[in-house]
Formats: C-alpha cells, sequence, structure tokens
C-alpha cells in the first residue's frame, strides 16, 4: 500500500513536472507572461549568427491578397470563408510548449507543429459557420496548462482562440479536439456580455492573458464609426469551465450609454508572484473629438493593474488626458525588477504611440522616471475643450523626436512643392497639437511611435529594446453635415462603379467625423524628412539611451530605399541571453538579427512578407529556433503571405 | 559589321535576355522580396527592350537609326541598371554589367571601322 502511494505520487510528480510550463519555453504572445519577450538560449551568438539558416518553413495556405487592382479596403468573398474586407493581417507570435509549435492564423485556426521539422501535427479550425463578418486579421492564442493535471483526462493543456464574432474556443493542446468542459462544448460566447449599444460583436483579434487558472479577456471593435459603440470592458473567465468569474467596466457608469470604447484590444501581461494582471487600455469615442465627453474617464488610455483573481482595480495611471489623438495604450507592460539606487525595484515598462516610456513601479503605479504636466495647445473646434497639460517624460528619451520632422526635400521637389503648400495650410504647433477642422499635424500619430508588440528586455543587464516609427499624419475634423454630404456623394459614386475614396470616417452620433491619413505627396512619397523607423536600447538602471539606429529599410514597387532611411515597424523584437536581437518587422520583408550591444545588424533573410509578428525562440533536443510567421498586415506594404519559418544553425 | 562588333551587340542581346530570365524568375519566387512587384515588371519591360535593341542594331549594322539604337541601349542598360541597384537583384545588376560592357565593345568595334 505504502509502495503503491509512492509510486502514485511519484507519477503525479512526473506528470507535473512534465506538463508545467518550462523556462525555455514561449508560452505567451509576448514569451512569457511579464511580456519580456526573453528566451534563455545561447546557442545562436553574434558571432555565429551568421550561418543562421532555415530550419523549416511551412505555408498555411491562410492568406488573401485581394483581387488584382481592387482596393484593398473592399469587401470581397474569399472561396470557403465568407467575404473579406482587406487583406489578411497575420499578427500571431507562435508559441512553444507541450513540444510543440503553435500558431493561429487570420482564418482561425491553429496549427500544432513538430518544432524540429515544422511538420503539422493537427489544426483546429474555429472559423464560425455564418460569420456576421471576417476580417482576415489575428493576433495571436494562448496556452495553459493545469499546475497539478489529472492523469488519463484530456484538457491539462489547453490552447485558447478566439474569433471575430465574439466565440473563444478551448482546445485539447495534445490533440487539437475542442474541451467539452469549456463553455458550451467548448466554445465560450464572450459576445453574451455586449449588452450596452451592441453596434458590433467584440472581436477577439488578440490573445488572453493567463494567471493561473483564470483567463483575462479583452476586447477589440469598430473604431472611428459610431460615438455611442460597446463601452470598454474586460473579463475573468474560469480557464476550464469558461465561466465568468469578474468583470471590469472601464467607462463611468453615467457615461457608459453614450460612449463607446476604451477596450483593452492588445495584449496583456501578468505578474504572477503578486497577482496581478496589466491592462494597456485604449482611447473612447470620438476618437478625435471629445467635446460629448469632457467628464473625466480616468482609465481611459491608461496602463491599468487588476487584482487578478477578483479583477479589482489595484492602481491605474492614466497616460494621455482627454485623448483626442487615438493613441491608445497599445501593448502589454513589460515587467521587470531593476536596480536603483542600491534597491531592486518592482518595475514595468509601458512603451506608447506618442513615443513616450513610462517606467513605473509595477505594485503601486507611481513613476520612478519623473512624469511632468506640461502645458499643450488649446483646441479650436466649436464644443472641444482639450486637456491644458499632457504628462511628458523626459527620462527615458522618447523614442521619436519631440516635433515632427521637417519637410523632405525630395518629396517636396517631385511634388513641385506640394508638401510645403499642404504643410502651409495645416496647423502645427508641436506634440498634442489638437485636430482642428483645417487639418493639424499630428507626429507622433495614431500609427506610432511604438505598436502593439511593444519592447523586449534583458532582466539581467536591465537593457531594453524598442523598435519605433516616426509616420507624420494629419487630422482632419468635418462637420456632420458636410461629411454627411460628401458620404452620400462617395455612395453614389460607388454604386456608379466609380472608383471612390470615402471622406472619412463618420463617428456617427458625434457633431464631427474625422479624416486621418497620412502626410504623403501626389506620388505617395512621405512629406517629412527621415529616418521613418529606429530600433533604441535603453538602460533601464539610469534610464540612459546606449544607442539608437534607423532600422529596416522602406520598399516601395520593389525598391528599397536607402538603410539610412529605416522602416516603420510593426511587430515587437526579442532578445536572447547570448546578446542578440531578432526582429521581422520592417516593411520590407526581411528578418534580422542585431547585436545587443552595438545595434548592428549582424544577419539578415527574405521571407515571404513583412513579419508584423513577434517572433519566438525556442531549444528543442539540444537545437536552438528562431521561428517568425510573415505575413504582413498590408498597412506598411501590401505583400501579405503566410508563411511560418523557423531558422537554427546548421546541424 | 565588324566581328567586335557583333560581339558586342549579342552580348547585349544575351545580357538583357538575362535580365529578362532573372526578373521573371524573381517575378514568381515569393522568396524573391520582389515578386509581383512594379518595379520588376519595369525591368523585365526594359529587359526585353534591350533585346529588340540589341536586334536592331545587329540587323541596321550602321547609319542614323542604329546609331539612335545604340543611344537608347545606353539610357536602357544605365536605366536597368539602377533599377535593378535599388531592387537589390545581384543577377539582373550582373546582366546590367554584362550589357554595358558589350555596348563599350560595340562602340570601339564602330569607332575602329569608321
Amino acid at each position: 500500500m505504502r509502495a503503491g502511494g509512492f509510486l502514485f505520487l511519484a507519477g503525479l510528480a512526473a506528470v507535473t513536472v512534465v506538463t508545467q510550463v518550462r523556462a525555455e519555453d514561449w508560452v505567451d504572445f509576448n514569451g512569457n507572461r511579464m511580456a519580456q519577450k526573453y528566451s534563455s538560449a545561447t546557442q545562436i551568438t553574434p558571432d555565429n549568427v551568421k550561418n543562421l539558416d532555415v530550419a523549416w518553413s511551412l505555408n498555411t495556405g491562410d492568406v488573401y491578397r485581394g483581387p488584382d487592382g481592387k482596393p484593398a479596403n473592399s469587401s470581397y468573398a474569399v472561396p470557403g470563408r465568407g467575404p473579406i474586407a482587406g487583406r489578411t493581417s497575420w499578427q500571431s507570435t507562435p508559441l512553444f510548449a507541450n513540444d510543440t509549435v503553435y500558431v493561429s492564423t487570420p482564418f482561425y485556426r491553429i496549427f500544432a507543429v513538430e518544432p524540429d521539422t515544422g511538420k503539422v501535427k493537427w489544426i483546429y479550425d474555429a472559423f464560425p459557420k455564418n460569420p456576421s463578418k471576417f476580417h482576415g486579421k489575428n493576433r495571436g492564442m494562448s496556452y495553459w496548462a493545469a499546475a497539478n493535471p489529472v492523469a488519463g483526462q484530456p484538457c491539462q493543456k489547453m490552447v485558447f482562440i478566439g474569433t471575430v464574432d465574439g466565440l473563444l474556443h478551448g482546445v485539447d493542446a495534445d490533440t487539437g479536439k475542442r474541451c467539452e468542459g469549456f463553455g458550451d462544448h467548448g466554445i465560450v460566447n464572450v459576445n453574451q456580455w455586449n449588452t450596452i449599444n451592441p453596434k458590433f460583436p467584440f472581436e477577439l483579434n488578440q490573445s488572453v492573458a493567463v494567471y493561473k487558472d483564470t483567463l483575462v479577456v479583452g476586447w477589440a471593435g469598430v473604431d472611428w464609426t459610431w460615438e455611442n459603440s460597446p463601452p470598454g470592458s474586460v473579463f475573468g473567465i474560469d480557464a476550464r469551465t469558461g465561466a465568468k468569474k469578474w468583470d471590469f467596466q472601464i467607462i463611468p457608469e453615467n457615461m457608459r450609454n453614450r460612449i463607446g470604447t476604451a477596450n483593452v484590444w492588445a495584449s496583456m501581461s501578468v505578474d504572477e508572484k503578486n497577482g496581478l494582471v496589466y491592462l494597456p487600455v485604449s482611447s473612447p469615442e470620438n476618437n478625435y473629438y471629445g467635446g460629448d465627453r469632457l467628464q473625466d474617464i480616468p482609465y481611459a488610455t491608461s496602463v491599468t493593474a487588476l487584482h487578478a483573481d477578483s479583477g479589482q482595480v489595484a492602481w491605474s495611471k492614466q497616460l494621455v488626458h482627454h485623448d483626442i489623438w487615438d493613441v491608445d495604450t497599445n501593448s502589454a507592460p513589460t515587467l521587470v525588477d531593476i536596480q536603483k539606487n542600491g534597491q531592486t525595484v518592482p518595475a514595468l515598462v509601458q512603451s506608447s504611440k506618442q513615443g513616450f516610456l513610462y517606467v513605473l513601479n509595477r505594485l503601486t503605479g507611481e513613476p520612478i522616471y519623473p512624469m511632468i504636466e506640461k502645458p499643450v495647445p488649446a483646441s479650436d473646434v466649436p464644443g472641444e475643450k482639450a486637456s491644458p497639460t499632457q504628462p511628458f517624460v523626459p527620462v527615458p528619451e522618447r523614442t521619436v523626436p519631440d516635433h515632427a520632422p521637417g519637410i523632405s526635400a525630395i518629396a517636396d521637389l517631385a511634388s513641385f512643392g506640394q508638401c510645403s503648400r499642404d504643410y502651409a495650410g495645416y496647423r502645427d504647433d508641436g506634440s498634442f497639437t489638437p485636430p482642428s477642422l483645417r487639418g493639424s499635424i499630428e507626429f507622433p500619430a495614431t500609427i506610432g511611435g511604438v505598436e502593439w508588440s511593444g519592447g523586449a528586455v534583458d532582466p539581467v543587464s536591465q537593457t531594453y529594446i524598442v523598435n519605433s516609427s516616426d509616420v507624420v499624419q494629419v487630422y482632419k475634423l468635418i462637420k456632420r453635415a458636410e461629411f454627411d454630404a460628401q458620404f452620400k456623394q462617395f455612395q453614389e459614386d460607388r454604386k456608379a462603379g466609380k472608383n471612390a475614396i470615402p471622406p472619412g470616417s463618420p463617428e456617427y452620433g458625434s457633431p464631427y467625423a474625422a479624416h486621418i491619413y497620412t502626410f504623403l505627396n501626389k506620388w505617395g512619397m512621405p512629406c517629412w524628412a527621415p529616418p521613418y523607423g529606429t530600433l533604441s536600447s535603453y538602460d533601464l538602471k539610469t534610464g540612459k539611451l546606449l544607442w539608437k539606429k534607423p532600422f529596416g529599410q522602406v520598399q516601395y514597387w520593389g525598391f528599397y530605399m536607402p538603410e539610412s532611411w529605416g522602416s516603420p515597424t510593426f511587430g515587437a523584437p526579442v532578445i536572447t541571453k547570448s546578446g542578440l536581437i531578432f526582429i521581422g518587422a520592417s516593411m520590407d520583408s526581411r528578418v534580422r538579427a542585431v547585436d545587443m550591444k552595438t545595434g548592428e545588424v549582424l544577419w539578415k533573410h527574405q521571407v515571404e512578407a513583412p513579419a508584423v509578428s513577434t517572433p519566438a525562440v525556442y531549444t528543442y533536443k539540444g537545437r536552438q529556433y528562431v521561428v517568425f510567421a510573415a505575413g504582413g498586415n498590408s498597412i506598411m506594404a501590401p505583400r501579405v503571405g503566410d508563411q511560418l519559418v523557423a531558422f537554427a544553425l546548421p546541424k | 559589321m565588324g566581328s567586335g562588333s557583333w560581339r558586342g551587340a549579342g552580348l547585349m542581346l544575351l545580357a538583357g535576355a538575362l535580365g529578362a530570365a532573372a526578373g521573371i524568375y524573381d517575378f514568381y519566387n515569393a522568396a524573391s522580396g520582389i515578386d509581383g512587384t512594379g518595379g520588376l515588371e519595369l525591368v523585365i519591360a526594359a529587359s526585353l527592350l534591350m533585346v529588340f535593341g540589341a536586334l536592331m542594331v545587329i540587323v541596321l549594322g550602321r547609319g542614323f537609326v542604329a546609331g539612335i539604337f545604340l543611344l537608347l541601349l545606353l539610357l536602357d542598360v544605365i536605366g536597368t541598371g539602377t533599377a535593378a541597384y535599388f531592387l537589390e537583384s545581384g543577377l539582373i545588376m550582373a546582366a546590367m554589367a554584362l550589357a554595358a560592357v558589350g555596348w563599350i565593345l560595340h562602340m570601339n568595334a564602330r569607332g575602329r571601322a569608321a
């Protein structure tokens, strides 16, 4: 009896060891739950990375390139998949856990792949039977493993994928079969909690956060269309059963019926030790005119910490007051302990579209490096009242310049002075210039700065690496009656088969619609001077910028522009212990390895589309792999793809 | 037409054909990074025009019209070579270097014959 009991316990322990998350795994959209994007792997080094080559490559087939010659924002049918708006957008970080590479696709499928060969083990298809809509967009999936698994029982390890119509699927990580005990036969309808102004279903494009046995679920939606869309909310649900444990409402109760979003559409990070989950909260509707929401919305455009067990707020820090620039907090903050003044400080680094890096105490929300309220320009739009001050962060140095770069001489010359003429007609009073009726220069604008993947940290040296875009946009408000007339004309032109362009975004229910566009000349050339994107390294112990370099190459009509110009980027870097940075992100469809000490590119390789997702690093059977999902997003470049490609040193 | 002149024009014809072939390969190769791009379409068209131009030079031999074709071929070599540089296509750049050698050979032979 005693021996039998011992064997049972030993077996249980063995199972536990096998199923729990291991240090070398890549279990999260952001590498680990703390969003560090860091691997302790050391096989690939700055010395040997030049030998890196394709270990395996897989095409999922889940791509839609759009019919030739048609605009990418129109609705067309994908055979067997229904209508899709534009091209596919693949922003999913591959996961490595349970000795398997998992990746979710823009067609809501999960591929489980052998880590050393790329051979498909199984495919799970979550595509809805009758989708109310279909974007062809995916921002990742999640992995969960029971802390005390029951031997012989299914679903002790699960993977989760969401769909555009609010369904969260729970799937056995071993077999690819739906977990019957999760929600209704393996599906939780998150959209059942979409009860206020449900103008659209909750879109579950992104990964859910995992804290012990709780899944923390945010949602994406349709921006720029209705002022009174669904108000922002986040749900805590049981990872085994799908039962709702708590919800967190972001908009104050007296505003929820008339002001929408301020939702959490990006990934989140988790401090398991302290039981906290960190939410990057976006801006509310109308994204560009706040005259109908002059009352403070404290959690909007904030980083907010919740107690993951209860959904109660631990602290919240608003990063932009009365946001009328659509600068959503857009990435999971990176959690790291930093050494400062002889003390270990539990910190987080929140990157942002506005280019500030907010370094906060992650237990209290207090700034470790000061946030200073500075006066900013007033609005000249009737009904609007812009915040008189905004928080600025002098240290660490902003990832973008404080003012918009000057006019590009080449673009100006090529357009016979169009750039200068257009600029003269716009309002440009520097950072936080409010949108205006004549058009305001915004830099950085809603496109960033730093986009939804955030940065990476080496927790040993406490070095933070982040890529950032330098893009100038114009924000122009249009009076309701004027916009409605223009929109009617647009619809009539479209009906008549003309190649009509919509006059802007309607923001129904608001006195103003908005027209947001990038500052280009008639040939499509950027009107501002390069660089267009950079990669930077910061010492978090001092806040000092270690290096900053143009990163990637702009590609237009296939022509590569000079490296000194850099490229706008989407998708984060990852760091390995050996001192390497791996990153795709640029619009030239190349993936690169960069020396963490110097910022020098040591290796690059062509892939089939811009790798706008964050890569994953893992070690399997003694061999280190770096795997990229190269799918593009058609924001930076029209090229999209379906390639999952792993690199390793030759055997 | 002297043999040096034949060699020069022939080299341009070959270079144009090689440039077009490399361009077509890259156009349909998803790993080239320039597949399906307008820039590559331009280069393929310019390479095919080079083949045509070189053929015309061979057929016409000497004279004003052949001279015009030679000038156009020079512009083609420079333009396509520059485009290949910005497309970062080593093969097409090599083909255009070959075409440049052909053009120089042809002009040398033409000069000697005069």
